[in-house]
């Protein structure tokens, strides 16, 4: 029997929540796909047409996770008139919110995804372009209404935001402060700090001095350069015995 | 840009430190000159070196901004440490705070009610309208149509305000006169932490509505199910605050009905209730355009046991008709000289209350006092009011009279700028 798309987003969800629930419990290591199968109460067979391994089924949590957030920005009236500090802090603390009631299983699993090895690579990358590409969004619109300069480097600067997600997401699997609020209040100073360096222009000022010193030490010797490059051809070519 | 308040202790403290040894760097100053310098120029380089480690002091705190800041400007009042200039510095920033944007102020709301803002209300004003000590106030609508003014704190200042008050005692404490510091230090910690207890806040508010029952006073009520310790939800008032109001040109009649009405709810909570409203700043004030006022801010509410209450009632008139036995014994009842003074002293203190007393006697010279015919009224008064603070060294300051004595010229400030005629002579300190 062929089952509806519909049916199968809800199984999916399924099969995720019984993983969190699982994890929390016995750990990732006694977690086993079968168990997380009969949890979710499909065929110990059935699961493997919606994950392969274990490790995928964490990488969809976060999948979904980084979707349910634009969702929930999504929702807010006003969050198009919302400066990019407060974009991106909203995005920031709707992430922790909705990572709240699962946050044993975020410390138990949020290492392999996000400090992923190559082999996971396909799985990781989906979570991280999720992510990116809200970013992009809230730092072009803030280009376009001049509230930041353009930016050389602008994708670079996005990726930045991407470590930073991460170091305010280890801060607060570590925060002991009543309801976290240390980490509402670093996230704050931070963006503060952030935002204010991009307003200053603070990438395209290095940029500038990088081109300087590119201009001024690389490109001059640039002729010398070359006497070594005819040198490095002539060696090669008596070499090969021309 | 804004910078931000350096949230942990320890970091709290480098600034903390940096200070100090500027501080103590200017002092060891005073004290290697000291020997070669005789005692007339002592005493003027020591007041040098004082005047220029508050200076120093200052420029530490409001590095810290937030709670730091607000104590500092505490002290100021307080306690003359600071030179007139810093004084003027810190009135200025009474309301640096730092701000919450509009991610923060979701993050607070819910946090402390479950529920996001456009859950909770019917409509949420994502723009503050107002600041509020230590946090903001924003207009919204509960879901059934009435208006609400809801107070929003900034997270986490309840954490800093006791490494703040450690930090700054650690300051102060090589300075001569530390243990008025410390207890007005004291006082301000206490106030502080009463100030950011918006439970404690709405239980004040609750019991002035029921039992402040004037006929041109309006006392917001409290939305317990949008409340918590930190977000404080009432009616929103109509009006205008106080200092708006005033630039509107009421008339002097508007003028002196709002002073007069102001003046009776500082002598019935003193004197009915013993407890009274003691943050006299303008904005606190809500005028309507039937004059009543608004009451808001309960941040700060001083209860007086009823003793002290009836000393402090026979302190104007004293200080009036001055008998000089009589007065000290006045003082003594409120626990303020410090041991026993020798004669000298007591006539030194003497002579500068009768000065005192004889710019605070004019207001209840007749029935009603002008005070659009007086301008700088005020001003001479807190001169003669410094050297009173300068003879502290023989004076412990009863703490109760830092709030009354605030509360009761910040409302003559206000009546200043109103240039309002008012009846000072109150029935219950005249007979």
């Amino acid at each position: 029997m062929k089952i509806s798309q519909k049916q199968r987003k809800i199984v999916r969800r399924k099969i995720i929540g019984a993983c969190v629930d699982l994890m929390i419990e016995k750990g990732f290591k006694a977690a086993t796909m079968r168990e997380i199968a009969r949890r979710s109460e499909i065929g110990d067979a059935t699961i493997y047409n919606y994950f392969p391994t274990k490790e995928s089924i964490l990488f969809a949590y976060y999948e979904d996770h980084f979707l349910d957030c634009a969702k929930k920005l999504q929702a807010i009236e006003e969050f198009n008139t919302y400066s990019f500090q407060e974009q991106v802090q909203t995005y920031f603390e709707t992430s922790l919110t909705l990572f709240l009631p699962d946050r044993e299983f975020v410390a138990l699993s949020y290492k392999t995804v996000f400090f992923s090895l190559s082999q996971n690579y396909q799985l990781f990358e989906p979570i991280r372009r999720q992510f990116l590409l809200a970013i992009n969004d809230m730092l072009e619109a803030a280009i376009e209404v001049e509230e930041l300069p353009a930016l050389v480097f602008s994708e670079f600067i996005v990726q930045l935001f991407w470590d930073y997600y991460i170091a305010m997401l280890a801060y607060w699997l570590a925060d002991k402060s009543p309801q976290f609020e240390d980490t509402s209040i670093l996230i704050d100073k931070s963006m503060d700090l952030g935002v204010s360096l991009l307003k200053s222009g603070i990438a395209n000022k290095m940029f500038d001095l990088g081109i300087m010193l590119f201009k001024t030490h690389v490109l001059s010797r640039l002729p010398n350069l070359k006497n070594h490059v005819d040198l490095a051809h002539k060696v090669k070519r008596e070499f090969m015995g021309n | 840009m804004r910078t931000g308040i350096p949230q942990n202790k320890w970091q709290r403290s480098i600034s903390g430190g940096k200070t100090a040894i500027k501080v103590g760097g200017k002092m060891l100053k005073y004290f290697a000159e000291k020997p070669f310098l005789d005692r007339q120029k002592q005493k003027a380089a020591k007041q040098k070196a004082q005047r220029e480690g508050a200076h120093i002091l200052f420029q530490g705190l409001s590095l810290l901004r937030g709670t730091a800041l607000k104590i500092a400007q505490q002290l100021s009042f307080e306690i003359d440490i600071f030179p007139e200039e810093v004084r003027r510095e810190l009135e200025k920033s009474y309301h640096q705070v730092p701000p919450l944007n509009r991610a923060l102020i979701r993050k607070v709301i819910i946090n402390a009610l479950g529920e996001l803002p456009e859950k909770l209300f019917a409509s949420f004003e994502s723009e503050a309208f107002a600041a509020a000590s230590l946090g903001q106030v924003h207009r919204a609508q509960s879901q059934d149509g009435q208006y609400l003014a809801i107070k929003i704190q900034y997270p986490g200042i309840d954490r800093t305000i006791a490494s703040d008050i450690r930090l700054i005692k650690n300051l102060l404490r090589p300075a001569d006169d530390y243990h008025l510091y410390r207890s007005a230090l004291d006082e301000i910690e206490a106030h502080l932490l009463e100030e950011i207890d918006y439970q404690m806040e709405s239980l004040h508010l609750v019991y002035f509505k029921e039992n402040l029952k004037l006929s041109d006073v309006v006392i917001p009520e409290v939305f317990q199910d949008y409340s918590s310790g930190t977000i404080l939800s009432q009616t929103y008032l109509e009006g205008l605050p106080l200092d708006a109001w005033i630039k509107t040109g009421p008339s002097q009649k508007a003028r002196d009905a709002v002073a007069a009405t102001l003046n009776q709810i500082f002598f019935t909570g003193l004197y009915e209730l013993n407890k009274i409203h003691a943050d006299p700043n303008p904005g606190n004030f809500i005028i309507a355009d039937n004059l009543s006022i608004g009451l808001v801010d309960f941040g700060c509410v001083k209860r007086l046991n009823p003793e002290f209450v009836d000393h402090y009632r026979q302190l104007p008139a004293t200080a009036v008709n001055p008998d000089k036995e009589r007065y000290f014994e006045l003082l003594e009842a409120f626990g303020m000289i410090r041991a026993k003074l020798d004669d000298q002293t007591k006539q030194q203190f003497f002579e500068t209350v009768v000065t005192f007393s004889q710019w605070f006697e004019k207001l209840f010279v007749d029935e009603f006092f002008d005070f659009g015919a007086n301008p700088g009224f005020f001003a001479e008064g807190r001169q003669h009011l410094d050297k009173i603070y300068r003879l502290r060294k023989h004076v412990d300051m009863n703490p109760n009279f830092v709030f009354l004595d605030r509360t009761r010229y910040g409302l003559m400030r206000i009546f200043e700028m109103l240039g309002a005629r008012v009846r000072m002579r109150s029935p219950y300190e005249w007979e």
